[in-house]
């Protein structure tokens, strides 16, 4: 008999665009920049680089690690603008109707060539940095932000969410390189 | 405000620094600065300086306040250069 409430469905989470690994790619960068404005990226970046470097009790210790992290998430930054240009580029009409702050978007850090042809900023981040290393290096730098108890005012109520849209940032990296060059 | 009374009551070691040319045309040093460097070029400059200093051997033995010390002073740094460079840019358009 129906009793009027919704059957339980034990160890089930809804579907989230994240962890869709067969999805498009292009919706995914939809979602991620619905939720994210491209400047966000930037400017969580470089809190997450400075913690990075004054956190003691980080994957950071040697100054070679310091190096590695401060040009990946140079490079990373630059990205997350690149990825933007491929996504309203595919989607101009599309991304003025969903996003509202499509028009305000002013890209910081992207000279006039980069800007003419983001495909190269990706290419240079996939060449530059393996897979492996830059999920690796991602965790690293979260870790570091999340153990960090210094003065620095911080706050960690959506680190995790950042966390994933940066990494679903550089997933979409290396498919939209995959699929240029049909590697 | 770590040095507030230094800055109200600077020290004649203080002022020693500043050349007469600095003391009576303040407005030059900024106009060369940025006649020279425009604003890119000292951002950038300026991160590499800090990326060399915190990738180097010797801050592995800094303690997290020495480190954020040095960031923190990269960071008014940086913020001094855009604010003079607005000044620039306000002092250019009124001449």
């Amino acid at each position: 008999m129906y009793n009027g409430q919704a059957e339980r469905k034990r160890f089930y989470k809804p579907h989230h665009f994240l962890s869709d690994e067969n999805g498009s790619i292009m919706k995914g960068l939809e979602q991620v920049f619905i939720d994210y404005h491209p400047c966000d990226f930037i400017e969580d970046l470089r809190e997450w680089q400075m913690l990075a470097m004054i956190n003691e009790q980080s994957a950071y210790d040697e100054g070679s690690a310091r190096e590695n992290v401060l040009d990946f998430t140079a490079a990373l930054m630059k990205l997350s603008e690149a990825l933007w240009l491929v996504y309203e580029k595919n989607c101009r009409d599309k991304a003025t109707k969903i996003l509202k702050h499509a028009a305000d978007v002013r890209l910081q850090l992207l000279s006039k060539k980069e800007t003419a042809n983001p495909h190269k900023v990706i290419q240079y981040f996939c060449y530059t940095f393996s897979k492996r290393y830059a999920k690796i290096e991602l965790l690293d730098l979260l870790e570091a932000v999340i153990t960090y108890e210094g003065d620095r005012q911080v706050y960690k109520g959506s680190l995790i969410l950042m966390y994933q849209h940066l990494d679903y940032l550089v997933k979409a990296a290396y498919n939209i390189h995959k699929r240029q060059f049909k590697l | 405000m770590l040095h507030k009374e230094f800055v109200n009551n600077p020290t004649a070691e203080e002022l020693w620094n500043l050349s007469k040319d600095s003391v009576e045309q303040p407005l030059k040093a900024i106009y060369q600065f940025f006649d020279t460097y425009g604003l890119g070029s000292p951002h950038e400059r300026l991160w590499q300086m800090l990326k060399l200093t915190l990738s180097s051997k010797e801050v592995n033995d800094w303690n997290e306040v020495q480190r954020e010390n040095s960031i923190h002073f990269y960071e008014m740094l940086l913020a001094l250069i855009k604010s003079n460079y607005v000044l620039f840019l306000k002092m250019r358009k009124e001449l």
